[in-house]
C-alpha cells in the first residue's frame, strides 16, 4: 500500500500559511481570520487519518470464455476502522470493459462492516489473464491523505479467440490410411462412386454395376473412394507483427487458427501447431476435443518474442510434421525466416498452402510528406515473395480483416485446382 | 462555483474605492476555477482560493466590517472543500447510498466550526494587546510554528 499527501493538504497548508504571515506583515486581523479554516482542517484531519485496512474477497464468474464474452466479478470490502471514501476499480484483462455495474466505483465501508460489489466484464482480446484483483484508492475523512492499494485475488481467466464463420476447409492432397471424413484420391471400399472397371476375381457381387453389366454384356462394377482422415498442420509465423491500436497480425492469426483447428478437428481430422518465430512451440497432430483444447491453450501463449537468431525447419520435431501432411501456414511474409522455412517444407514435397495475413492495413497511411514510391516498393516486394511462392507451386492468398475467411480458403482452393490442371 | 461567485460578488459588492480590483481578483479567480474543474485540474484550487482571499481582504481594506470576516472564511472553506469533492469524484460512480449526504453533512460542520472560530479571533482581535516590534516577533514565529507543524505533521504522517 502507497499514501501520499494529497494536493489538497498541500494547498491548505500553504494557503494558511500565507495568510497567517500577510496577517502579521500587513497588521490585518481578518486575514488570520480567512486563513484559520485552511490550518483548522489540517490540524483536525492529520490526527484522525488512518490506514483504511481493508481485508478484501474476490470471484469470477468463469475460468474461460470468448472474445466478446462476459463475465461477472465479484468483490467484498471489509474494514474494521471504517473508510469514509474509496474509489474502487477492477483491473480489467487487455481490451476489456465493464458493462454492468458502477466503475470506478465510490463506497464508503464503515467500521466493521463490508461492502460488496459486482461488475460484469466484457473480455475484448483473446489471450490468458490474471482476473480478480482490484486497485483501491480511499481517502481518510477529510481527505488529506491518499491511499491506493491492490486487492483482491487474482484467478486465471482464459479469452479464446471468436472464430470466423467457415463452411468448408481446404482439402489435403493426400490423405491418411485411417478412417475420417475426407474422400480420398485412392480406390478402395468407400461411398463416393469413382470409376467403372472390368469384373476380376475377388469382387464383392454387391458392387457389380448391372446396368453397365446389361448394356456391355460383361460384368462390371464400381469403384469407390474410401474416406478417409487427414493430417493438418498450422503453421504460425510469430516472428513479427504489424500492429494497429487495437488489433495486430497477431490476433488475425490466431483468430484464423482457431477456426481452423475447429473445423478440422470437426472433420475427424489429426491437426497439430508449429508456432514458428522467436520462441518456438508445436504440438503434435492428434484428433478430439482434447486436441482442440490444447491448440486453443497453445494459441493463448503464441506472442511476438523479438529475435535475430537465424531458424530453420529442422529445429521443428520430425513427428509434429507428418508425411503427407497439409501445411496450412499462415503469415504476414514479413520474416525471412518463415518464408525460408516454408520455402524448406515445399522442397521436401510437403503440401503447403499460405494464407498471408495483410499488413498492409495495419501499416501507418503515409503523410504528404512521404515519398510513396517507398510505399509502391515495399509492395513490389511483397508481390515478389508470393511470386516466389507461386513459382514452387505454394498457393499464397492475402486475407484482410474485412474479409470473410471462407472467400480466402476458397482462393487458395481454387489455384491448387488450375496448378493440378497445369501439372495435366 | 456558486460559493465561488458568492463569495467574489459580495467582495466586490463590500468594496467601495477598490471594487475594481476586488472585481480585477474575483472574476479571473471564479473563471480560473471553473475551468479548472472542467477540465479536471487540482493545481487551479489553491490559486484561486488565493485570488478570492485577496479580493476578501481589499474589500476589508476597503471598510467593511471585521466581522464578516469569518462568513467570508467559511465561504472559501466551502468552495475549496466543494471544488476538492468534485474533482475526486469526476471519474467514479456511488456505489452505495449516503456517501454524499454524510459528505455534505461534514462539510456543515466544517463550515459551522469555521464561523465559531473566525468569531473567536474577531474577539480577540478586538482585544486591546499593545503593540511593538516584540509583539510582532511573537506573531510571526507563531504563524511560521503553525505552519511549520503543519507541514511537519503532513510529511510525517504521509
Amino acid at each position: 500500500m502507497t499514501r501520499t499527501t494529497s494536493s489538497k493538504l498541500t494547498a491548505y497548508a500553504g494557503l494558511a500559511a500565507f495568510g497567517l504571515l500577510a496577517a502579521v506583515a500587513l497588521g490585518r486581523p481578518e486575514l488570520a481570520v480567512l486563513a484559520a479554516p485552511f490550518a483548522l482542517v489540517p490540524a483536525l484531519g492529520i490526527p484522525l487519518a488512518r490506514e483504511p485496512a481493508l481485508r478484501t474477497w474476490s470471484t469470477v464468474g468463469a475460468d474461460r470464455t470468448v472474445e466478446g464474452g462476459e463475465v461477472g466479478l465479484e468483490l467484498e470490502l471489509r474494514s474494521e476502522v471504517g473508510v469514509a471514501h474509496a474509489e474502487v476499480a477492477a483491473i480489467l484483462p487487455e481490451g476489456g470493459e465493464v458493462v454492468d455495474g458502477p466503475h470506478p466505483a465510490l463506497v464508503r465501508v464503515g467500521a466493521g462492516r463490508s461492502v460488496e460489489l459486482e461488475w460484469r466484464l466484457r473480455c475484448g482480446q483473446w489471450g490468458a489473464y490474471q482476473v480478480g484483483e482490484a486497485v483501491v484508492r480511499s481517502r481518510d475523512p477529510l481527505g488529506l491523505f491518499i491511499y491506493e492499494q491492490r486487492v483482491g485475488h487474482p484467478e486465471p481467466l482464459k479469452v479464446y479467440p471468436s472464430a470466423e464463420r467457415v463452411r468448408s476447409v481446404l482439402r489435403p492432397l493426400e490423405t491418411q490410411p485411417t478412417a475420417g471424413n475426407q474422400v480420398a484420391r485412392e480406390r478402395a471400399d468407400g461411398i463416393e462412386f469413382a470409376d467403372l472397371r472390368p469384373f476380376v476375381h475377388g469382387d464383392r457381387l454387391r458392387r457389380v454395376n448391372w446396368r453397365a453389366t446389361a448394356r456391355s454384356g460383361e460384368l462390371w462394377v464400381n469403384d469407390l473412394h474410401p474416406e478417409r482422415n487427414t493430417d493438418v498442420v498450422l503453421f504460425l509465423d510469430t516472428f513479427v507483427e504489424a500492429r494497429r491500436e487495437d488489433s495486430s497480425t497477431l490476433d488475425l492469426t490466431v483468430r484464423a487458427a482457431a477456426t481452423l483447428a475447429e473445423r478440422y478437428l470437426a472433420h475427424r481430422d489429426r491437426v497439430g501447431l508449429v508456432v514458428f518465430g522467436g520462441v518456438l512451440n508445436w504440438l503434435t497432430p492428434a484428433t478430439g476435443i482434447v486436441q482442440r483444447y490444447r491448440i486453443v491453450d497453445a494459441l493463448l501463449d503464441a506472442e511476438i518474442a523479438l529475435s535475430y537468431a537465424w531458424k530453420d525447419i529442422d529445429l521443428v520435431p520430425r513427428r509434429t510434421l507428418p508425411p503427407q501432411a497439409l501445411v496450412v501456414a499462415l503469415s504476414p511474409l514479413l520474416d525471412e525466416r518463415a518464408l525460408a522455412a516454408l520455402a524448406d517444407l515445399r522442397r521436401r514435397g510437403f503440401d503447403v498452402a499460405v494464407i498471408e495475413i495483410s499488413p498492409v492495413p495495419f501499416a501507418p497511411q503515409t503523410g504528404d510528406d512521404a515519398d510513396p514510391l517507398v510505399e509502391r516498393l515495399w509492395l513490389l516486394r511483397r508481390g515478389a515473395r508470393r511470386t516466389a511462392f507461386h513459382v514452387l507451386g505454394v498457393p499464397v492468398v492475402e486475407w484482410r480483416e474485412s474479409e470473410a475467411l471462407q472467400t480466402v480458403i476458397e482462393e487458395v482452393a481454387a489455384f491448387r485446382r488450375a496448378a493440378h490442371l497445369a501439372r495435366r | 462555483m456558486l460559493f465561488a461567485a458568492a463569495v467574489g460578488g459580495l467582495a466586490v459588492l463590500g468594496a467601495d474605492e477598490l471594487r475594481a480590483l476586488a472585481a480585477g481578483l474575483s472574476v479571473p479567480a471564479t473563471a480560473v476555477l471553473a475551468a479548472g474543474l472542467w477540465r479536471g485540474r487540482t493545481i487551479v484550487v489553491p490559486w484561486a482560493l488565493l485570488a478570492l482571499g485577496a479580493a476578501a481582504a481589499v474589500c476589508f481594506a476597503d471598510g467593511v466590517e471585521p466581522s464578516r470576516s469569518p462568513l467570508f472564511a467559511a465561504g472559501l472553506l466551502a468552495v475549496g472543500e466543494l471544488s476538492y469533492w468534485s474533482l475526486e469524484t469526476r471519474l467514479s460512480e456511488p456505489a452505495v447510498p449516503g456517501i454524499a449526504a454524510r459528505r455534505l453533512a461534514l462539510l456543515s460542520g466544517l463550515v459551522a466550526g469555521t464561523i465559531a472560530v473566525g468569531a473567536v479571533l474577531v474577539s480577540v482581535a478586538e482585544i486591546e494587546a499593545g503593540e511593538g516590534a516584540l509583539l510582532d516577533a511573537v506573531g510571526v514565529a507563531a504563524a511560521v510554528a503553525l505552519a511549520a507543524a503543519l507541514f511537519a505533521f503532513s510529511r510525517r504522517a504521509a
